[in-house]
């Protein structure tokens, strides 16, 4: 018998492939200025979160607007564990003893963060993954409504109306490039993984899945946990960025952004996830300069609040009536055909859209 | 007592109210409408525009307005976007309400407004030795009858007997003749009346608009609905209800180092009720998933 020779999976390509772009574009922007290294660095904390979304929303087609909440637990957990002593006698008074006296440095306080962010969905997917579709979906606002109004009065974990301050600001740029290029591996491996291959089964066809033996809320409720991890990692670095946090950064807007990111980009992929992100980052970049007011000629054209979101919704509403699926179809980036290996099979991409097979009723409806 | 009651009633009924029409719409078209809070902002201030013209000239100038904004919507957004998955529609939607409170902030400013619609309704009432506020009786009572003429409405016209074969079984009501277009405007439409109701109530209320001032009250309208059951419409009436009722009611038996916390313990309730009936509390037949 003749043993094959090795090839790389095309997936892998399609990872390399993605990573180099989110390289290539933190370098171009961190080397312009000073600002754009800012963008940089929060448009690759906001990656971090939307592949978070698409590793449990994408592959399972569960939307969720509970992400934000693993970002802000996150985000408040690794400010606890990071805090100097000192500051947290002052800022947080109340915080059981030993949590004062616990400094970790930036590493251990994220991932600690990412534990903390996991047992936290644990504790809220165990209910909510029992609903179907869109009532989990809709049951997700509460957990970030729940999460909202604990860290705006909880003083002795989140300070007076949940502003903490003082957290070591050590989140650099390639800090976040390592941790989002680890995000982008961590949705990889999630996607391309047998658990991944059931999820998207169960996406697809819920019954054929099921008839197939697959467990829809033990599926979903891993994915969960285990994208409650990306995301609270993000959180933590945004912590660690900001150095500074306030309980009205983790709501509404954040959840409106990330998600228009993941679906602008095309929720059923990777590349989608990461296309998303960068357009959108272009778009909010570009409408805020619009929105503080352009100078021609020493005159202030536009600068309106609000003008930038107008433009963004009218975007998103464009772009998914005319293509539901986003920008990249949910499909993803591959290697052209000449430097792949010969031979290799045109293998049907992981996340992709199965054929449609017929409802049984209601269409519409999920 | 009794005046607590009938403030849980009134938030209760307003929540039925939005939950009614929210439900309306996902029941014929399987679309969660977060631009129902905007349809409520924009009866609010439509309010502030003509608070001038008297209560007749507030109400109907208030309910054609938005209905005719839902019209619009329907038209504009969600008629080509027919076809698209249930998840896809609802980031639309969601986009849609960004938009909308983007568009007053742009137009009205972000910062809040006071109106004080229906003065004379302020003044309290005597009901069995408590003294109730008129419009705490006149909120119920309208949702009284709206709930009963919605309920006459879907039983007894052709209309309605069309919507409710619509959300039985889309496909094969159209295989019978029955018009797509027809169906989704007259839900739209019917919502929006419900939302200029509701806009009304919580406008008189309150006393003050805001950009965002639908927001809230949406969110508690959709959770309505999933208690209730999805897409069951005496289920969503029955959740809102209880939601207000439940809200009230916790807030004045707090003590109150936890009163901030109310919103976050009845969302925990209602998780908590999830836990035991995942289908809602009037589970709906027709949900296939999980069933």
């Amino acid at each position: 018998m003749k043993t094959r020779a090795w090839r790389p999976d095309p997936g892998i390509a399609t990872l390399i492939v993605l990573a180099a772009i989110v390289l290539a574009w933190t370098l171009i922007l961190s080397s312009v200025s000073a600002y754009l290294t800012q963008v940089a660095i929060t448009s690759l904390i906001n990656l971090m979160i939307v592949i978070g979304l698409y590793t449990f929303s994408g592959n399972s087609g569960v939307v969720s607007f509970g992400h934000v909440s693993f970002v802000a637990v996150g985000a408040y957990a690794a400010a606890i564990l990071t805090m100097p002593a000192v500051s947290k006698a002052m800022l947080l008074p109340g915080l059981p003893g030993f949590l004062q006296g616990v400094h970790l440095g930036a590493l251990p306080a994220t991932a600690a963060a990412a534990v903390i962010a996991c047992c936290f969905a644990a504790l809220t997917g165990a209910p909510l993954m029992r609903l179907s579709g869109v009532a989990a979906s809709i049951a997700s606002f509460a957990v970030l409504t729940i999460v909202s109004v604990v860290l705006t009065n909880y003083q002795a974990l989140s300070g007076i109306g949940g502003v903490l301050t003082a957290i070591p600001d050590t989140t650099g740029v390639p800090t976040s490039a390592a941790w989002a290029v680890a995000a982008l591996c961590a949705g990889y491996a999630f996607q391309a993984s047998r658990a991944g291959a059931r999820l998207r089964a169960s996406r697809e066809d819920q019954f054929a899945a099921r008839s197939l033996g697959i467990g829809i809320y033990r599926e979903r409720l891993f994915a969960w946990v285990a994208s409650a991890a990306i995301t609270g990692a993000a959180g933590a670095l945004d912590a660690q960025y900001l150095g500074a946090l306030s309980a009205t950064d983790f709501w509404l807007p954040l959840t409106f952004l990330t998600l228009a990111m993941l679906v602008t980009g095309g929720m059923h992929s990777l590349t989608g996830a990461v296309t998303g992100t960068l357009v959108i980052t272009v778009l909010t970049e570009g409408l805020n300069q619009v929105e503080t007011g352009i100078k021609i000629a020493g005159l202030t054209i536009g600068g309106r609040p609000g003008l930038a979101n107008i433009t963004l919704a009218i975007a998103m509403i464009v772009v998914l009536v005319r293509w539901p699926k986003g920008l990249t179809g949910g499909r993803e980036i591959t290697v052209p055909r000449p430097l792949r290996p010969r031979r290799s099979p045109r293998r049907e991409n992981p996340a992709g859209p199965a054929p449609a097979i017929p409802r049984p009723s209601r269409s519409g409806h999920g | 007592v009794i005046q607590d009651l009938f403030d849980a009633a009134s938030l209760g009924s307003l929540y039925a109210l939005m939950a009614l029409g929210i439900a309306l719409v996902f029941g014929v078209m399987g679309l969660v409408n977060f631009a129902y809070g905007e349809l409520i902002m924009i009866g609010g201030y439509t309010a502030l525009i003509v608070a001038g013209a008297g209560a007749l000239g507030i109400i109907l100038t208030t309910v054609l307005t938005v209905t005719f904004a839902a019209l619009l919507m329907e038209r504009l957004v969600f008629r080509p976007a027919r076809g698209v998955d249930p998840a896809t529609l609802m980031v639309i939607s969601f986009a849609l309400s960004i938009g909308l409170q983007s568009l007053a902030i742009v137009i009205e400013g972000a910062r809040p407004k006071s109106v004080n619609l229906f003065g004379s309704l302020m003044h309290p009432v005597q009901v069995a030795g408590a003294r109730v506020g008129e419009l705490d009786i006149t909120s119920i009572g309208l949702a009284a009858v709206l709930v009963a003429g919605l309920t006459l409405f879907l039983k007894k016209s052709v209309l309605g007997l069309r919507l409710r074969a619509a959300a039985e079984d889309f496909t094969m009501s159209r295989l019978l003749g029955v018009r797509t277009d027809v169906v989704f405007a007259t839900a739209f439409a019917l919502s929006g009346a419900l939302a200029a109701a509701a806009a009304l109530i919580l406008t008189a209320q309150t006393g003050a608009l805001s950009p965002d001032m639908g927001s809230q009250p949406v969110l508690v309208a959709f959770v309505a609905t999933v208690i209730g059951g999805l897409g069951s419409l005496a289920g969503a009436a029955i959740g809102g209800f209880l939601l207000g009722m439940v809200s009230v009611l916790l807030q004045l038996a707090l003590p109150v180092g936890l009163q901030p916390y109310t919103e976050a313990l009845v969302y925990a309730a209602v998780i908590a009720v999830l836990l035991l009936r995942p289908g809602g509390l009037l589970g709906s037949r027709h949900l296939e998933e999980r069933a």
